[in-house]
C-alpha cells in the first residue's frame, strides 16, 4: 500500500479516535458508552499498528508525530492504574496500615532503637558533665533551671492562667503540621542512604535524653515524665515509623540486591510512603494532646493521671499496630505485599469501561 | 539528557514522548507557586470573614488550612488531573509513570513529598542539578516514584497528510503544469519546498511571508507558471507542493504513487 492510499484509508480512523480523546480527556473513561468504550479499545490497537505502518512507509515528521501522539495520548487512558476509592483510604487505617507496620517491624525497631541510643549517650553525656548541657538541650531551656520552670508553670496554673482554646487549638495546629512536616524528612533523608535519617533519629534522641537528666537532677523528674509522655508516646510512635520508612529507602540504596539503585529504589519507595502517610492521623491526635493536655500541670492536672493518660495511648497504640488487621483476607501471610499498581491490563481497572 | 522518552507498549508498539524542559518546568513551578499563594490568601480571607461564628479555632483553622494548601496542592492535584497539576496543564507538560500511564495517588506522593530535597538550598538547585545529570530529566523525587515529566501537545492534523485531492487546486488536473513541476524541479528546490510547506507552522509569521515570497516568485520563473491574483505566495507554494506530491504519474493514467 503506498502512503496516500494509506492515508487515505485511515484518516477517518484517526480522526474519530481524536474525537473520543476529547471526550475521554474530559470526562474519562466513564463518558463513554458501552459501544464508544468498544470502539476505543479497538481504535486504539489499529492506531497503534498503523504507527508501525507508517515509520516504513514515510519518514514525514509530522505525519509520524501525530499518529504517535495519538498512541500517546491513547494509551495513557487504556492502561489506566487501578482506580482509587474511598472505601480503599478505609481498609488502608483499618487493615493494611497495621499490617504494613507489622511487615516492617525490624526497620522501626532499628530507628527506635537508633533514637534510643542518641537519648542514652545524651543522658550519659549529662551525668558525667552537667556541663555538657550548653550543647545537648535545646536554647530555650538553656536560660532557667527545670525546677524553676516548674515553679513558674505551676504558679501559672494556680492563678488561672492557662492557655485559652483559641491558644491551644492554634498551637496542637502548629504542632502536628510541623511534625507531620518533620517525618516528610525523615522520610526523604533516606535519600542519603539513611545517614540524614540517622542523624535525625539520633539528634532527637540526644535531646531527649539530656532534658530528662537535666530535670531528673534538678529534682522534677515527675513533671518531666508527665509533660512530655502524654504527647511523647503516640508522637515517637509515628518518629519511629518515619525513620524506619527512611531506613528503608537507605537499604535499597545499599543494597540493590541484582535491580539497579534507581529500580529498587522505585520498588520500595511506595511502601515507604505509605509509612508515612499513615502516621499523620497519629500526629494529629499527638499535636492536639500536646496543645491541651501536655500544657495543663498540676494542681489543675495531677501528674498521675497525666502519666495514666500516656499509658492508655501507648495500649490503644500498641492494640492498633499490634491486633488490627489480623483476620480477614490475607491476615495471616506476612510478606504478601501489595503492589502501589493494580493489574496494568486493558482488562482491568480504569479501562474496564472498554470491557463494557 | 536525551530529549526523547520512548515506551514500548504490551502490543511492542514503541512511542515516543518529549521530555519536559527545565525552563518549562520552571514556568509551571512558578504559576503553581503563583496559585498556591493566591489560594492562601483567598483562604485566610474567607476565614477572617467567618471567623465571628469561628469563635476560638480561627487561627487554628488557618494554620491548618495553609499546611493542606501548601502540601495537597500538588499531591492530590497531580494525581486527580492526571498527571498535571494547573501549572503544567498550563504550560503542556504532564507527570507520566515510567511505563506511560497515569501516576498513581502514592507516586504523586512520593515525588511531591521529595520536594523537600528537590528545593534545596533554594529555587530547585540540587533537583535542576540532579535532573540535568539523569537520563530523562529526573529530579530526585522523580526518581523514587519513577515518574518522567513530558510535554504535551495537542497536535493539529498536519495539512501534509490531507490528500491533495481534498482542496481546491486546479494545478493538480493541469497536465502542463505537472509536466513543468516533475520535470524542471532539482531535488533541492523538491526538498525545500516540501520542508517549508510541512514546516509553516512552527516558522515565525514574518519569516513565513517573506519565506513563501521568495519562494513563490522564484518557483513562478522556474516553472513559468503564473500566479493566480486571488492566491496568496503561501497558497500558490502549497498547490505546487501537492503536485509534487501526488506522485510521478499523470494523473490520466489512474494509479497515484505518494511520496510524502
Amino acid at each position: 500500500m503506498d502512503l496516500n492510499t494509506f492515508i487515505q484509508k485511515r484518516r477517518p480512523q484517526w480522526k474519530r479516535l481524536e474525537e473520543l480523546l476529547i471526550a475521554v480527556d474530559s470526562r474519562g473513561l466513564r463518558g463513554l458508552s458501552v459501544v464508544e468504550a468498544r470502539q476505543f479499545a479497538q481504535l486504539y490497537r489499529d492506531v497503534s499498528s498503523d504507527l508501525v505502518r507508517a515509520r516504513s512507509l514515510t519518514a514525514n515528521p509530522e505525519l509520524l508525530e501525530y499518529i504517535n501522539d495519538l498512541v500517546a495520548r491513547t494509551y495513557g487512558h487504556i492502561y489506566a492504574p487501578r482506580r482509587f476509592s474511598l472505601a480503599s483510604i478505609f481498609w488502608f487505617f483499618v487493615r493494611d496500615y497495621p499490617r504494613l507496620v507489622r511487615r516492617e517491624f525490624v526497620a522501626i525497631a532499628l530507628a527506635a532503637g537508633i533514637f534510643f541510643g542518641g537519648a542514652a549517650f545524651g543522658a550519659g553525656a549529662m551525668l558525667l558533665d552537667p556541663s555538657a548541657g550548653a550543647y545537648l538541650l535545646p536554647k530555650q531551656h538553656l536560660h532557667l533551671d527545670p525546677s524553676e520552670r516548674v515553679k513558674q508553670l505551676e504558679g501559672q496554673m494556680e492563678k488561672g492562667e492557662e492557655m485559652t482554646a483559641d491558644q491551644q487549638a492554634y498551637f496542637s495546629a502548629y504542632l502536628f503540621t510541623h511534625n507531620i512536616q518533620v517525618t516528610f524528612l525523615a522520610f526523604v533523608l533516606g535519600l542519603t542512604f539513611s545517614v540524614g535519617t540517622l542523624i535525625v533519629l539520633f539528634y532527637n534522641g540526644l535531646m531527649i535524653g539530656a532534658l530528662a537528666v537535666n530535670y531528673h537532677a534538678d529534682g522534677v523528674g515527675l513533671f518531666f515524665w508527665a509533660w512530655i509522655l502524654p504527647h511523647g508516646v503516640p508522637e515517637l510512635t509515628s518518629i519511629f515509623i518515619a525513620g524506619g520508612a527512611g531506613l528503608i529507602l537507605g537499604r535499597a540504596l545499599w543494597q540493590p540486591g541484582r535491580r539497579s539503585r534507581a529500580a529498587a529504589l522505585k520498588l520500595h519507595a511506595g511502601r515507604a510512603v505509605k509509612l508515612i502517610l499513615g502516621t499523620a492521623p497519629v500526629l494529629v491526635v499527638a499535636g492536639l494532646i500536646e496543645g491541651s493536655i501536655s500544657q495543663m500541670h498540676a494542681p489543675v492536672m495531677p501528674y498521675g493521671v497525666k502519666l495514666a493518660f500516656a499509658g492508655v495511648m501507648a495500649v490503644c497504640l500498641a492494640v492498633y499496630f499490634g491486633l488490627v488487621g489480623r483476620t480477614g483476607p490475607g491476615g495471616g501471610a506476612p510478606g504478601a505485599s501489595s503492589t502501589g499498581r493494580g493489574a496494568t491490563s486493558a482488562g482491568s481497572g480504569g479501562s474496564g469501561g472498554s470491557e463494557g | 539528557m536525551q530529549e526523547r522518552y520512548r515506551i514500548v507498549t504490551p502490543e511492542n508498539v514503541a512511542f515516543e514522548y518529549e521530555l519536559a524542559g527545565f525552563f518549562s518546568r520552571f514556568v509551571a513551578w512558578l504559576l503553581d507557586v503563583l496559585l498556591i499563594v493566591m489560594l492562601t490568601v483567598v483562604i485566610s480571607m474567607a476565614i477572617g470573614m467567618i471567623s465571628p461564628f469561628l469563635g476560638q479555632f480561627a487561627s487554628a483553622l488557618t494554620a491548618v488550612s495553609f499546611f493542606v494548601v501548601n502540601w495537597g496542592y500538588f499531591v492530590l492535584l497531580e494525581w486527580w488531573l492526571g498527571g498535571q497539576s494547573i501549572g503544567k496543564k498550563a504550560v503542556g507538560l504532564r507527570v507520566l509513570s515510567d511505563d506511560g500511564v497515569r501516576i498513581t495517588l502514592l507516586q504523586s506522593a512520593v515525588r511531591n513529598l521529595f520536594r523537600l530535597l528537590d528545593n534545596l538550598p533554594l529555587f530547585y538547585l540540587l533537583g535542576g542539578a540532579v535532573a540535568f545529570f539523569s537520563r530523562d530529566g529526573k529530579r530526585l523525587g522523580d526518581m523514587a516514584a519513577g515518574t518522567v515529566v513530558v510535554r504535551e501537545r495537542q497536535r493539529p492534523v498536519p495539512d501534509a497528510i490531507v490528500p491533495p485531492k481534498e482542496r481546491y487546486n486546479s494545478f493538480i488536473e493541469d497536465r502542463d503544469v505537472i509536466k513543468r513541476v516533475q520535470g524542471r524541479l532539482g531535488l533541492e528546490e523538491r526538498e525545500l519546498l516540501l520542508t517549508l510547506a510541512l514546516r509553516r507552522e512552527q516558522v515565525p509569521l514574518g519569516q513565513r511571508l517573506r519565506l513563501f515570497e521568495d519562494l513563490a516568485s522564484h518557483l513562478e520563473q522556474r516553472l513559468r507558471v503564473a500566479r493566480p491574483t486571488h492566491f496568496s505566495h503561501e497558497k500558490f507554494c502549497l498547490n505546487i507542493a501537492a503536485v509534487l506530491l501526488q506522485g510521478t504519474e499523470l494523473p490520466s493514467r489512474g494509479k497515484r504513487r505518494g511520496r510524502l
